[in-house]
Formats: structure tokens, C-alpha cells, sequence
């Protein structure tokens, strides 16, 4: 395994589209799935991550490398100043610049999330999307979410009488 | 699980901003996903792809959707249902797996721009399920006010006309959840408004709640002590057991194993059963408030004069009357303060229902203070969460159903 800076374990990471990326094996535990991985002993010199192309594996590996806990020598003398309510909140206002991407990465960062089991980015991008879909109408969410309208005209109308009090 | 990202994105030139470097692109060709080529639509792709932004992306699988879903608040969920076939499965499936016991969704505080309750969603803390509007009663009642949250329950106050006396209201407990709600009887006194009503709800009992009403006499001793219980749906007068001079606080009722637990203006909490025949108080060390978390009774106190250190106690052996210290914790360090200025109110509002988290307030910003790891979480750096007490949903059905 790679190790470098004072003994920090690094783990390779790699994109199906033959990108590479090192970093620390703390920020890729952030990922549950990488996580298990390696405490399972499945992980020696680099894992592919298949399905995740580069363009998302990076902006994957930027968030982690935000969200690591600080605690232990990383953050330096930094984190001993800072306040912990200064820094979640601090943190709040990087993840609301993260996460201003086009509909397409946010769709790709989602699906990303999920397959590596990262809770906090996972809620992160599934929030954003509820709160852009939540007050659209019914034609919006549908080409938002590119997904065909399949009632049959009656059938809509039913089930529009049903929940008509959730349209109130 | 399909590839993340159409083949499309490889060839974007957006340079990845992690220190990548290529790799031998042979080793992972044999692992890559392959792509079904339709020769008859492959040109009509290639026109999506030119205005990709203007052009609806691949859909999310259902996993993904389902993930996004759970997050939706109820009443936005029966309109998805709306979208088409598909949704509505999933909606539908969700519905049914809502109904067993859910994580926090926010908190109910006392709001300074409205009267009672208001309600504040948590995001990211778990799913939003319900209409916090409460418009299921207002279809009932031009005006109300929400003066209790226990849990899952609200205690509201409702009057038909908006211009009725503020005396003139009737008491009502409602689940915002499931959209259910009692209207409490009278209570045999001489003035309605001048009784306060303590809901009591226990999570692990959802399929009922309680509501005591301590009665006073004209020298404002607690003589009698009304009981309604949704199981009888009526109340009943019992005498007091508890000390004469007992003077009940004005924090909310913890429901817990059948029995009501109200504070004193003393150090010390007054309890009784539902059938009103144990009576008891127990003493509890200085403490601010109490709250209920992982089915125990928790104590906590702010020293503000000495140093902002945060105490937290905990009952774990209910018959002894013996708290064991579970924390402490210096506030100031928290917020990041070295001394309290004359404006900041330090103090715990709440204590997470489920988990060892609590909810504390410099007066300005509110924070989720993890006991276990010390980690702290803003919540609002401008919201003042005052009178705060954490809602799970639930949609579990009370034995009498209401309306």
C-alpha cells in the first residue's frame, strides 16, 4: 500500500475511464462502501470504482476531503482555534456552493452517493432535488425528473380527484 | 447498477480538480460497463447530446428515486403520486413503510411572530412527512394555536370564528401525521382557559396519549387533578396525592411506562399513573429542565455563572431516586466563546428523543451537540428555537379513531 506524509495511509482510486486519484485512506472511508472494503482486507494496492466516471469521482473525492473529521494533526493548528459551531456552519455554506451543479451532475452525484454510501452527500443532493421539485407543477417535475407521464387521460383524472387536497 | 454518468461525460474536457493522473486505461476496459448500441436511435442521440442541458438526462432508477422520495414531506408525496404509474408504486410503497416509528423531522418552538407553535423542519435529519400547517383542522376552525408538542402530538387550542373571545376555544389533540384529531371535553371546573392541559405521549405506546389538568383552589393549591385518557375517551376527577404545596412548572408532561411526569417549581418532578392512584415525586439534582431520551429520564442544567458548563443527568435506575452524571461539557467552548457577553443566553432547549444529541442555543444561532463524539451541528444562525421540543411523526392510529 502507498504511504506517504508522516505515515498517512493513502488508497488509490480508480475511474473506469483510467483516471487515477490518490488520497488518504481517511477521506475514501468516508465512503461506506470503500470502508468496508478495506476493513475486509479487499483493498491492497488500488480500487476501481466501476460505474463512476472521473468528472464525478473527483468532485466525490473533493467533498470527502471537506467533511473528514479534522480531528488527529490534519487540519494542523487551525482546527484548535476554530470553534465547532463555526465550523459546521462554515461547512454549510461550502456545501451549498458544492452542490450548484447542473441538473446532469446532480443527478450523477446522487446515484454516486448512494453506490458508495456517503450519508452526508447523499442527503446533501437528494435535498437539493426535493427542494428544486417540491413546489413545480406536475409537467415540470415529470421533464425534470425525465419521467413519461404514463396515465391514461382518465386514470389521471382520478387519481388527481384522490390526492386533489395535496394540490390545495 | 447502470454506469453513473453518460459516455458522453468522458469526452467533456472539464479537468477533474482531485489529482488525477491517467492510469493504463487497459486495466479497467475489461470491467467497464458496455453499452447497448441501437443503430436506429444512435443519431438521434447523438442530437440529445449537442444541447444536453435543454434535453431531459437519463432517468434515476427507482433506488434513487425511492431515496429522494423518503424525504418528502406527506402532502408532497400524494401529489407525486400525480406524476404517473411508476410513482405512484413508489409513493404508495413508502406510504405503507412510513408507518412504522420514524426519525426526528423538527422541532415545534415558540415562534415570536406568531402565536403558539410554529413549526421548523429539519432537513437533512431525516424525512419531512407532514403538513405542518396543520390545514386538515383549519378546514374545521378559522383560528388556532399549537401549544404542546409531545412527540408525535400536538395540543392546539381552536376557535370556529376567528373573532370568537379567546376564552370561547376548544381543546384539541392532533396528530399531524396521520391528519387524526380528539377533541378534548369539558373539564367540570369554573374557567376553562384558566386550567393548563398537560399532553402525554409515549413513542413506544403510540395507539395512545394522555392529558392531565392539574386543579387548583382559590389559594392556588392543586386539589383535584383531572385525567383523560384516549383509551376512555372522557375525564376523570381524582384527589391529589401529591404534597399540598406543590406547584407544577410550566414545561410540557413526559409520558413514560403509563405514567405522567410534570415538573415542580422546586428541584423536583411530581408523577402519576393514568388511573390516578400512585403518586409520587421524585428529586432531581439542580437542573434547568427535563427531557426524555432512549426511554430515560434526563436532567440538565447551564451553570451561567459558573463558566457556562453544561451538566447532563440521567435516571437510569427509575425506583432510586439516584442520577448519575451522563456528561459535562464547557458551552462556551462550543460556541467558540472565551467569556459570556451580557446578550448571550446560553441554554439547552431539547434532547434528541432517539440518540445521545442535544439542542443548545447562544441566543442567536441553535446547534445539534453530539455527546458521543463532541461534534457540534448548526441547525439556524438566525432562527431563536425558544420553547423547543423535538416532532417525530407517527402513523400509528390512536385506539379511539377521532375524525
Amino acid at each position: 500500500m502507498a504511504t506517504r506524509e508522516a505515515g498517512k495511509k493513502m488508497i488509490m482510486l480508480k475511474s473506469p475511464d483510467g483516471m487515477e486519484f490518490e488520497v488518504e485512506e481517511a477521506v475514501a472511508m468516508e465512503s461506506q462502501t470503500i470502508r468496508k472494503m478495506i476493513e475486509d482486507d479487499c483493498a491492497d494496492t488500488a480500487i476501481l470504482i466501476p460505474n463512476i466516471n472521473s468528472k464525478i469521482l473527483s468532485r466525490v473525492i473533493e467533498y470527502c476531503n471537506k467533511h473528514v473529521p479534522t480531528t488527529g494533526a490534519t487540519g494542523a493548528a487551525a482546527s484548535d482555534t476554530v470553534a465547532p459551531a463555526a465550523l459546521a456552519e462554515d461547512l454549510k455554506i461550502w456545501d451549498a456552493e458544492f452542490i450548484k451543479v447542473n441538473r446532469a451532475t446532480r443527478f450523477d452525484l446522487i446515484q454516486a452517493a448512494s453506490y458508495l454510501n456517503i450519508k452526508g452527500l447523499l442527503d446533501l443532493t437528494s435535498q437539493t432535488t426535493i427542494d428544486t421539485i417540491s413546489d413545480n407543477s406536475l409537467e415540470e417535475i415529470r421533464s425534470f425528473l425525465s419521467t413519461k407521464n404514463d396515465y391514461l387521460p382518465e386514470e389521471e383524472q382520478t387519481i388527481r380527484r384522490e390526492n386533489q387536497w395535496a394540490f390545495q | 447498477m447502470p454506469p453513473v454518468g453518460g459516455v458522453d461525460d468522458y469526452t467533456e474536457q472539464d479537468s477533474p480538480q482531485a489529482t488525477g493522473h491517467h492510469g493504463c486505461p487497459e486495466d479497467v476496459s475489461s470491467s467497464s460497463p458496455t453499452l447497448p448500441v441501437i443503430a436506429s436511435i444512435a443519431s438521434e442521440k447523438k442530437k440529445q447530446r449537442r444541447d444536453r442541458e435543454q434535453q431531459p438526462a437519463a432517468s434515476l432508477p427507482d433506488d434513487i428515486i425511492i431515496e429522494i422520495l423518503s424525504r418528502v414531506h406527506y402532502k408532497s408525496l400524494c401529489r407525486f403520486k400525480c406524476v404517473s404509474k411508476q410513482w405512484l408504486d413508489l409513493c404508495s410503497g413508502l406510504d405503507t413503510h412510513k408507518r412504522s416509528p420514524q426519525a426526528l423531522s423538527g422541532l415545534y418552538f415558540l415562534d415570536e411572530e406568531h402565536q403558539g407553535l410554529s413549526f421548523h423542519g429539519l432537513t437533512g435529519g431525516g424525512p419531512r412527512l407532514v403538513d405542518p400547517d396543520l390545514s386538515f383542522l383549519r378546514k374545521s376552525y378559522e383560528s388556532l394555536e399549537v401549544t404542546q408538542c409531545s412527540s408525535s402530538l400536538l395540543l392546539c387550542m381552536c376557535w370556529k370564528n376567528s373573532y370568537s373571545p379567546r376564552g370561547e376555544c376548544d381543546y384539541v389533540v392532533c396528530n399531524p401525521a396521520t391528519e387524526k384529531w380528539t377533541l378534548l371535553p369539558l373539564i367540570e371546573c369554573m374557567d376553562q382557559a384558566d386550567v393548563e392541559r398537560y399532553l402525554g405521549f409515549d413513542a413506544v405506546k403510540p395507539s395512545s396519549f394522555v392529558v392531565v389538568a392539574p386543579l387548583t383552589d382559590i389559594y392556588q393549591l392543586i386539589r383535584k387533578v383531572a385525567i383523560y385518557s384516549s383509551g376512555t375517551e372522557r375525564w376523570t376527577y381524582v384527589e391529589s396525592g401529591w404534597a399540598s404545596d406543590t406547584m407544577v412548572g410550566d414545561q410540557d408532561a413526559i409520558f413514560l411506562n403509563g405514567i405522567v411526569h410534570l415538573t415542580t417549581c422546586g428541584s423536583s418532578i411530581v408523577t402519576v399513573d393514568i388511573e390516578g392512584k400512585i403518586w409520587r415525586e421524585i428529586r432531581v439534582p439542580h437542573f434547568d429542565a427535563i427531557g426524555l431520551s432512549q426511554g430515560c429520564l434526563h436532567a440538565w442544567r447551564v451553570d451561567v455563572l459558573n463558566g457556562c458548563q453544561l451538566s447532563l443527568w440521567v435516571l437510569q435506575d427509575y425506583d432510586s431516586e439516584n442520577w448519575t452524571l451522563k456528561h459535562t461539557v464547557n458551552v462556551l467552548e462550543l460556541f467558540g466563546s472565551h467569556c459570556r457577553k451580557d446578550h448571550e443566553s446560553y441554554m439547552v432547549l431539547a434532547i434528541h428523543p432517539n440518540c445521545n444529541l442535544i439542542f443548545l442555543t447562544d441566543g442567536e444561532m441553535t446547534v445539534l451537540y453530539d455527546t458521543d463524539n463532541r461534534k457540534v451541528n448548526v441547525i439556524s444562525s438566525s432562527v431563536d428555537f425558544v420553547g423547543c421540543a423535538p416532532y417525530i411523526p407517527c402513523f400509528t392510529k390512536w385506539l379511539s379513531d377521532g375524525r
